[in-house]
């Protein structure tokens, strides 16, 4: 996977690109580390995410849990079947 | 990666087997080693994207192989790898995926964890969500334990 991050102010904003499967997925934990710490918000941009499984909705609760309550976040541009499965699995609630 | 050649350990029962159906180029039939689901699943779908447009299939034909492929490999064979034998059915516009191990008894219709969807995801469990997903977008999910074999027959349109 591709990611690229923009800071802005206390938001990070973090662009996707690529499968976030079982392959994606580590590739994804590793981009994220850390990226909650200090943040108000850190805003996952899915427009180029094609395709999520069960292995990536991991990497994303491990991201939730991981900022805890103080840091925000959503999920912006998940579209067709990939926002289906984030709501399918209760994490629509991440979905902006 | 291999053309099924030889029928000696398969299921013999053949409304679970496609090898009466060799030859038809609707039909995939491979076999594989458990180890590399990733290998076997970009064929499934490389063959699947070769007969459809429909995005929507290809998208919940892949999650399906994906999540069950991902489960052998992980938990069927206790003592290292083993044989995968995926077939993937197309005739007549549909497309339907069946796969086959040989490793310890999982009907994932009844022996699988089920998530709570409803928790706040602070409080989720991590993990489960993968049958559950198979389970909510195929059309169709079926299991036999047939002698040594678990077989999933998973039909998407």
């Amino acid at each position: 996977m591709e990611f690229d991050k923009t800071v802005n102010g206390k938001t990070t904003t973090v662009k996707a690109i690529g499968k976030l499967d079982s392959v994606g997925a580590p590739e994804f934990t590793q981009a994220m580390d850390g990226i909650a710490n200090g943040m108000d918000a850190v805003v996952l941009d899915f427009a180029g995410v094609s395709y999520i499984s069960s292995a990536g909705l991991r990497s994303v609760l491990k991201l939730v849990m991981g900022a805890g309550k103080s840091t925000k976040i959503s999920i912006v541009n998940a579209d067709g079947m990939t926002a289906e499965v984030f709501k399918t699995a209760g994490f629509g609630s991440l979905l902006s | 990666m291999t053309p099924v050649e030889d029928a000696s350990d398969w299921p013999d029962d053949p409304a679970t087997t496609t090898l009466h159906l060799k030859g038809s180029p609707d039909v995939l039939d491979i076999r594989a080693e458990a180890d590399d689901p990733q290998k076997i699943l970009e064929d499934l779908c490389a063959f699947a994207e070769s007969k459809t447009s429909d995005e929507r299939a290809l998208y919940v034909f892949r999650l399906v192989c994906d999540e069950f492929l991902v489960n052998i490999a992980s938990y069927a064979y206790e003592e290292g790898n083993g044989p995968v034998y995926a077939a993937v059915d197309t005739r007549s516009g549909g497309l339907k995926v069946i796969l086959r191990d040989r490793g310890v008894a999982f009907n994932p219709l009844e022996d699988a964890a089920v998530p709570d969807v409803d928790a706040p995801l602070h409080e989720r469990e991590i993990g489960g969500c993968g049958i559950m997903l198979s389970k909510e977008f195929a059309k169709s999910l079926e299991y036999l334990r047939i002698g040594e074999w678990n077989v999933t027959i998973a039909t998407i349109v």
